[in-house]
């Protein structure tokens, strides 16, 4: 706290956080760019995708914001209303319905569970951990009846990024040479879903700034007060959990489309890679506000999964033997020992 | 306009640390009304506030504002006519938000929230106009966190904040207790402006007897549970603190000799009727 208060006293708080930004974020595109016209490496493919899937999730880390700092609502529900999501994204697309179309009943169909986790811990007094793993549970036997089996391929469907493929690789080879066109799928992605996000981030934002969103923060700030200042502070612990889920779940369907694949199990332990990007946010960009909180939570999520791929590629060097090299089963682990390395870090700076 | 009717409450009702802290209290408050509540540790001084505001239920009996039966109101419902300044300043402010973004809040207390822009220019200017008789410089200051101000800062906003939108009843519970007496005395007469100012009924717990007959029109006295004396303003007007005080310690030591009394008292028993 020492170091926030020392800086706090100027009008406008987003513009440290930007100028810790954009220079960074500026310099990464030009490299970026730049390896890209040089043809890039072996595993250019690894980090191009880690950042087109890190997008795509983008908008559960700034669900987990939600829950976990502005409403100070521990929420688990979205380890079931993610795949919830991409359920009922997967089904409608193979019925038929255009891609597109199926973003907003995702959003919907989370944010309705969101909203029975919120009502269980504010009706029944059920403690917020509590009743978002029974939603959670409740929701795995629902997404697998939806589903009608554990896993729905897509890779045949019409997807969101179907139509702009052509387009996609015409122009990735335009600007980065022959030797790009195989990551244009995910550079398609990386377009797509960021303007979305950018969308998203946006309304989110002036929704922040009105008079519901002004009482949903000091809910999560002081609900003594906001009950003294007349306000049903139940009433907007269900909106935010809502809204939290809600992103989640339209994340979920995004994941699906981009994955080419839905399946009942792809919500396992997304909370944990949701708070490594809120803390890795918190840490690196040290946000203040809500609006630069929610950014930083972005970019933070989009770090996490290059540093997960990063886990998998780089050889671990060992002392007078072979190097060798993490496995997808030891993720987990690399993300518990990521996340407890960053809490440890921002403990350690607060004392200083 | 305030009107209580044998209003109980018990703490963990039907378990053995069952406590008995309001027995029968009746009070009526007229419009305008300042009245200064005292009485020691555990005399039930918050639980009334308590019950009034809505935080808690209480057992039995009847709570009337404006003839409004109030007592199964939410507390968010009640906040629409009863404004409230708590004991510890960190209470009635939010820390992560705007000087602001507060005294917002509590400009539309009563009013139905929009998605429009809660703080536009014509808001600020208002805002700005609130906090300037404050004296505290916070109108050139609103854009800063509310954590970073001190606790006498926080209640003198709270208070702006309580009676910005007019309550029909104004609860101050000890809302100097936690500062240091410099700036109790500057929350104190800044409270003094502002219940004359807009003619409101108050009641204020104080644990400072001179407070309690310096200030305000009337004065009771709590002693566990009950109200023991209710002292009008002329009545008040020849006591000094002294005298206070020896109600106090007489009431205590009254307790200390009937200590056993207490056990075998029939004429409010403590498992109050659950009705």
């Amino acid at each position: 706290m020492s170091t926030d208060v020392a800086v706090t006293g100027s009008r406008s708080q987003s513009a440290p956080v930007l100028s810790r930004v954009l220079p960074g974020a500026s310099t990464a595109g030009a490299l970026t760019a730049l390896w890209f016209s040089a043809g890039g490496t072996s595993s250019t493919g690894v980090w191009v995708g880690a950042a087109a899937l890190g997008l795509c999730l983008a908008l559960v880390a700034v669900g987990v914001y939600i829950t976990f700092r502005v409403l100070n609502f521990p929420d688990l529900t979205i380890d079931g209303t993610y795949p919830l999501g991409a359920a009922v994204s997967a089904v409608l697309v193979v019925d038929g319905f255009p891609a597109w179309s199926t973003l907003p009943v995702a959003f919907v169909a989370g944010g309705c569970f969101g909203a029975v986790t919120a009502l269980l811990a504010t009706k029944l007094r059920l403690h917020s951990l509590l009743a978002s793993i029974l939603v959670a549970t409740a929701l795995f036997s629902i997404n697998l009846r939806i589903q009608g089996k554990a896993n729905i391929p897509l890779l045949s469907e019409t997807t969101i990024f179907t139509p702009m493929t052509d387009e996609a690789r015409r122009a990735t080879i335009w600007a980065f040479g022959d030797g790009a066109a195989r990551h244009s799928n995910n550079l398609l992605t990386i377009v797509v879903v960021g303007l979305l996000v950018v969308a998203v981030k946006l309304v989110f934002d002036a929704f922040n700034r009105s008079e519901v969103g002004l009482n949903l923060r000091g809910t999560g700030d002081n609900p003594q007060m906001m009950r003294t200042l007349g306000r049903s502070t139940d009433q907007y612990v269900v909106l935010g959990v809502a809204i939290s889920n809600a992103l989640v779940a339209a994340a979920g369907a995004i994941v699906a489309q981009f994955q080419g694949f839905a399946d009942v199990n792809m919500g396992f332990g997304l909370i944990i890679a949701g708070l490594a990007s809120v803390i890795l946010g918190d840490v690196v960009f040290r946000p203040r506000r809500v609006s630069t909180g929610t950014l930083s939570a972005i970019a933070g999520m989009i770090l996490y999964r290059m540093a997960i791929a990063a886990a998998l590629v780089i050889r671990i060097p060992v002392p007078g033997g072979d190097s060798f090299r993490l496995e997808a089963g030891d993720i987990k682990l690399t993300t518990a020992v990521l996340v407890l390395g960053m809490l440890w870090f921002s403990a350690a700076r607060k004392k200083s | 306009m305030l009107c209580i009717r044998s209003l109980e409450h018990v703490f963990n009702v039907g378990t053995a640390s069952e406590t008995q802290v309001l027995r029968r209290i009746d009070l009526d408050l007229d419009d305008g009304e300042f009245v200064t509540v005292v009485g020691s540790n555990g005399a039930g001084k918050s639980t009334l506030f308590n019950a009034i505001a809505g935080a808690i239920t209480p057992t039995a009996g009847s709570i009337a504002l404006d003839g409004n039966e109030i007592a199964g109101w939410p507390e968010h419902k009640r906040s629409h006519l009863i404004g409230r300044v708590f004991q510890d300043p960190s209470h009635g402010t939010a820390p992560s938000l705007t000087i602001a973004e507060n005294v917002a809040l509590a400009m539309s207390r009563g009013r139905r929230s929009r998605f429009r822009r809660a703080i536009g220019s014509a808001k600020r200017k208002q805002i700005e106009e609130l906090l300037e008789p404050i004296g505290l410089g916070l109108e050139q200051r609103l854009d800063q966190r509310v954590s970073l101000l001190s606790g006498g800062q926080r209640q003198a906003m709270t208070l702006a904040m309580a009676a910005v939108v007019r309550p029909r009843l104004l609860l101050l519970d000890e809302h100097t207790a936690a500062l240091d007496p410099e700036t109790a005395r500057r929350v104190l007469k800044l409270t003094n402006t502002v219940v004359h100012d807009h003619g409101l009924s108050t009641l204020m717990i104080t644990h400072n007897m001179n407070q309690a007959i310096e200030f305000g029109t009337r004065t009771v006295m709590l002693h566990k549970g009950r109200i023991l004396l209710d002292l009008s303003s002329q009545r008040r007007s020849d006591l000094t603190a002294d005298d206070l005080v020896e109600q106090f310690s007489s009431a205590g030591a009254a307790d200390l000799l009937a200590g056993e009394f207490e056990l075998f008292d029939t004429t409010h028993p403590t498992k109050a009727s659950q009705e």
